[in-house]
């Protein structure tokens, strides 16, 4: 890995670091009423010790930023891609938990406050609060129509190009499970602020308009992403531009559409909680996890944004966040798993049966019988990674090239010449071994 | 109108919603002709199973406080005039239960007008 490469991966990286910044510090901002997810009525929230609470609470964000931002530091350095992608993995993973420890602690200081100051009367507090009016607004779901389109484009590529249907339908699958994830990960349910209706109305408006627009944002863009894949897929920086795009668009609407709705939630509930106000803080632990047994629902919506998460009440909802967490934890082992393949040399054989390319566990081969031309390779010419591994030491899987169309291939970049094989069907297999001299070799066996 | 549901509280939840479906159309806060979530959209809203609260609506509606129709959810609506037999009944067990707590007859009408007020002004 050269250091363009390098600051490149840091570019497309690091803006997680800002994004979650700024999301954390967005908490100070009371919005429904809540602040770094406590429930404040309307004096509170101006109250000198709160506003210390939240001073100091930024303050500790932004240490924590330009602490997380120096640990990023080293990795410009690392020429090993499975050392790099270790290190990054494990400092994203670490960036949410170093994060959430000032919220916490911010968290459980207005708390306490909030009980000193006698700010929350808990007898008086019911358990859950429903805005009839608001509820029997009922929610006008996007028609599946909106999501037909995407999928009928991101299917274009499939009837001009079989050879490499996988990643065509995988491509394509997205926009399906975008609408899926749009009718079921959501939960219909009005935002009770107050006991005021027309704002309750439009809290819950605001909230499933923009889920609607974020699912269709992202099912038309993997259906563009299809096509644009497809038309650039021979020429490299074309195709890592649209890939590029594809992310960015998918990212900038994600984080825009969040930070969009809070700003609405904040601007509409600016003037809340000077008379009765809804106090769901007994519900929340940390006031980020939700935990109500009384909740028979799986899924809940965040109380603020856009987002939803799981009742932790519920068995299923500790099955899935003990999943996301055991997911998060294992991330980091992606990187020590690529660093085992970069280490790992490539081999080429000849057996009774056919020629093959093995890299870490993994074989590539062609039947003797199916070998119709040989051919020497001493240049490799640019070469587009469809599906498979791209690394400095190690190329497998399925390529492409302008000059010689699709290719699978197993070589090792770095030691040539390479073996190019035409099978009977046309098909070509660019061979290669890091050992010096073995494919010179078991050419001469081959003619 | 707001719903509030205690869970720990011992008054079942369906009764706790068709008292105060019926508090807030006696104090105004829903009005006949007014719609009410549907049975999923209540039960989606309030986290409860769907058939506590299909009881409810159906308690309120057997009641008169409401119509339902399979499209358009449940409607509020004004029960017939005078009192059915069964509030009757509740009102005299509360009376009994009142004098027996050592309530005289002016003290038991001066708390009803009180509650009477009470309700009318929507508190």
């Amino acid at each position: 890995m050269t250091l363009f490469w390098s600051i490149v991966a840091w570019a497309v990286m690091l803006p997680v670091l800002p994004i979650v910044y700024f999301m954390q510090k967005n908490e100070c901002k009371p919005k429904k009423n809540i602040i770094a997810g406590v429930t404040l009525p309307y004096e509170a929230q101006r109250d000198e010790e709160v506003l210390a609470l939240l001073e100091r609470y930024r303050r500790e964000l932004k240490r924590i930023c330009w602490v997380m931002l120096a640990a990023m530091v080293p990795s410009l350095f690392f020429r090993s891609v499975g050392l790099f992608m270790t290190y990054y993995v494990t400092w994203a993973v670490a960036l949410w938990a170093v994060f959430a420890v000032p919220y916490i602690r911010c968290n459980k200081s207005l708390r306490q406050l909030k009980e000193k100051r006698g700010w929350r009367r808990t007898e008086e507090v019911p358990q859950v609060v429903t805005d009839l009016k608001a509820a029997a607004e009922e929610m006008r779901w996007l028609s599946p129509w909106w999501f037909l389109p995407p999928f009928a484009i991101s299917l274009v590529p499939l009837f001009f190009d079989q050879t490499i249907w996988w990643l065509w339908v995988l491509d394509a699958v997205i926009v399906p499970a975008s609408y899926l994830c749009y009718r079921y990960l959501y939960r219909n349910r009005a935002e009770v602020v107050d006991g005021d209706s027309q704002r309750t109305m439009a809290l819950t408006r605001i909230r499933r308009y923009n889920w609607g627009k974020f699912w269709l944002v992202m099912a038309w863009a993997s259906g563009l992403f299809s096509i644009g894949m497809w038309l650039t897929l021979e020429h490299v920086w074309l195709c890592m531009a649209v890939t590029l795009i594809y992310g960015l668009v998918v990212c900038v609407s994600a984080v825009s559409i969040e930070f969009r709705v809070r700003r609405l939630q904040e601007k509409l509930t600016a003037d809340s909680g000077q008379g009765y106000y809804v106090d769901d803080d007994d519900k929340w632990i940390w006031g980020m996890l939700y935990y109500n047994p009384n909740d028979t629902r799986l899924i809940v919506n965040d109380r603020v944004g856009i987002n939803t998460t799981v009742n932790l009440a519920r068995r299923s909802g500790q099955i899935v966040m003990g999943l996301v967490l055991v997911l998060l934890l294992a991330c980091p082992l992606v990187g020590v798993w690529m660093m085992g393949m970069e280490r790992a040399p490539v081999e080429l054989a000849v057996t009774e049966t056919g020629l093959v390319g093995s890299h870490y566990g993994k074989e590539w081969s062609v039947a003797l019988e199916d070998i119709k031309e040989v051919q020497i390779v001493e240049k490799l010419p640019p070469l587009t990674r469809t599906m498979g591994t791209g690394m400095s030491s190690a190329c497998t899987g399925q390529f492409s090239s302008s000059e010689w169309g699709r290719v699978t291939l197993c070589i090792d970049p770095r030691t040539g010449p390479w073996l190019l094989v035409t099978a009977e069907d046309g098909t070509l297999y660019l061979f290669g071994a890091s050992e010096e001299g073995a494919v010179e070799e078991i050419a001469a066996k081959l003619t | 109108m707001l719903l509030r549901l205690d869970f720990s509280g011992d008054i079942p939840i369906y009764q706790q919603i068709r008292n105060q479906v019926v508090t807030a159309i006696a104090s105004g806060q829903l009005k006949p002709g007014e719609k009410l979530p549907t049975v999923r959209a209540l039960a989606e809203e309030c986290g409860i199973n769907m058939m506590t609260a299909s009881k409810a609506y159906q308690l309120l509606k057997s009641e008169g406080y409401i119509t339902t129709g399979r499209r358009d959810g449940a409607t509020v609506r004004l029960p017939a005039a005078g009192a059915g037999p069964e509030t009757l009944e509740g009102l005299r067990l509360r009376i009994c239960e009142l004098r027996l707590a050592g309530m005289g007859k002016d003290e038991i009408l001066a708390l009803c007008e009180k509650i009477f007020e009470e309700e009318a002004l929507g508190k």
